[in-house]
C-alpha cells in the first residue's frame, strides 16, 4: 500500500508568506514528505517554512518557476522519492486533487500526471473569464510548439514517478518551462494523463497570476527556447 | 576630407583606443578589432572602393551595400549574443542550484527527523 510519506511534494514559493502556512499545515498533516523550494523570496517565506517539518532548499536569488521545479526534482530524487508531485504555495490547490493525481501513478497507468482545470464544466466555470481566455490561448500555443493538445498547459498541480523525474531535465527558468516539460515527456515517451482538478481563485492568487502582457513574454520565451535549443 | 569622413575616422580611432585599452581582450580579438577598424577607415576614406564592390554585387550605391552587409552582420551578432546570454543564464542557474542544494543538505534535516513546531 503506497504511503503518503513516499510522495515528495514540491512546493515552489516566491514571496508566498501570506498563504504558505496553511498550505504546509495541510500537506504535513496529510503525511506527505514536503520539500519547499524558496526561490529567492524576500518576505517571510523561509521563516514560515522553517516552522514546519519540511525540507527547505533556498535559491539565494530568484531564478523562476522552471528552475525552482528542476531544483525541487533534483532535491527530491536525492532524498529517495519514489513519487514526486508539485503543489502551489498560494492555496489554489486542494489535497483531494493531489490524491487524484497520484492515483494513476499507483495504478501503473501513467508515468506523469498533469492536473487540468478544463476537464469538468464546473472547474472551467470557476476560472475568471480573462484567465480562462489566456489559458485557452496558451493551450493553442503549447500545441503549436510541442505538437501535443493538452486541455490545460499550465496547471501547477502535477505528479510523476521517480523514473520519469530522473529523465526530465528542464532548462527554462521562467513560465515557459510548462511547454518544455511537455516536450520532455514526449521526448522520453513517458505516459501522460490529465486528471480533472478544481482551483480556488482568490483575489490574492489572481493578482499573483500572469497578466496578458506577461503572456507575450512567455510566448517569446517559448519561441527562443525552440530556436536556440 | 569631408566632414563625415573626419567623424567616422575619429570614431574608428576612438573605438580602437578604448578597445585596446581593455586588457581583458585576447590577442585574437584585438587583432580582429584593429583589422575591422582599418577596413572601416579605408572604406570611409576611399568611398570609390565601396561603389566598385557594390557594382560587383549588382547594387547601385556603395552605401546601400554597406547597409545590407551591416544588417546581416547585426543579425548574426544578435543571435550570437542571445546564445551567449542563454549560456550564461544556464551556468548561473546551475551554480545557484548547486549552492542551494549543498546549503540545504547540510543545514536542514529530512522531514522525518525534524521535530515539528
Amino acid at each position: 500500500m503506497p504511503e503518503n510519506r513516499d510522495v515528495h511534494v514540491i512546493v515552489r514559493a516566491y514571496n508566498e508568506a501570506t498563504t504558505l502556512e496553511r498550505v504546509l499545515d495541510e500537506l504535513v498533516a496529510a503525511g506527505y514528505s514536503v520539500l519547499v523550494v524558496d526561490d529567492g523570496s524576500h518576505d517571510a517565506t523561509s521563516t514560515i517554512a522553517a516552522r514546519h517539518a519540511v525540507r527547505i532548499v533556498r535559491h539565494p536569488v530568484n531564478l523562476g518557476p522552471g528552475a525552482a521545479l528542476q531544483t525541487g526534482l533534483a532535491a527530491a530524487l536525492g532524498d529517495g522519492a519514489r513519487r514526486l508531485a508539485t503543489f502551489d504555495a498560494d492555496g489554489q490547490h486542494q489535497l483531494h486533487d493531489l490524491a487524484a493525481c497520484l492515483a494513476p501513478l499507483d495504478a501503473g497507468t501513467a508515468d506523469v500526471v498533469f492536473g487540468s482545470r478544463f476537464l469538468r464544466p464546473g472547474d472551467r466555470r470557476s476560472i475568471p473569464w480573462r484567465r480562462r481566455l489566456l489559458l485557452r490561448g496558451s493551450v493553442v500555443v503549447n500545441a503549436l510548439l510541442t505538437g501535443a493538445w493538452m486541455t490545460d498547459a499550465h496547471c501547477g498541480l502535477r505528479a510523476m514517478t521517480r523514473e520519469a523525474a530522473a529523465r526530465i531535465r528542464l532548462r527554462e527558468r521562467g513560465f515557459a518551462y510548462a511547454s518544455e516539460l511537455v516536450d520532455e515527456v514526449r521526448r522520453h515517451r513517458l505516459r501522460l494523463v490529465e486528471v480533472p482538478v478544481t482551483v480556488r481563485y482568490t483575489d490574492y492568487s489572481l493578482r499573483k497570476g500572469q497578466t496578458g502582457w506577461n503572456a507575450v513574454n512567455i510566448l517569446l520565451d517559448y519561441l527562443t527556447h525552440k530556436v536556440l535549443r | 576630407m569631408t566632414g563625415i569622413q573626419v567623424l567616422l575616422v575619429a570614431a574608428a580611432l576612438f573605438w580602437i583606443g578604448r578597445y585596446l585599452a581593455k586588457l581583458r581582450s585576447t590577442h585574437t580579438s584585438r587583432l580582429l578589432a584593429v583589422l575591422a577598424a582599418v577596413v572601416a577607415m579605408t572604406l570611409v576614406l576611399f568611398p570609390e572602393v565601396t561603389v566598385r564592390l557594390a557594382h560587383l554585387f549588382g547594387v547601385t550605391r556603395g552605401v546601400d551595400l554597406v547597409i545590407y552587409l551591416a544588417i546581416v552582420g547585426f543579425g548574426f551578432l544578435w543571435l550570437h549574443l542571445a546564445h551567449r546570454i542563454r549560456e550564461l543564464e544556464q551556468k548561473l542557474v546551475e551554480l545557484v542550484r548547486a549552492q542551494a542544494l549543498a546549503g540545504s543538505g547540510a543545514a536542514a534535516a529530512g522531514p522525518r527527523e525534524r521535530e515539528p513546531g
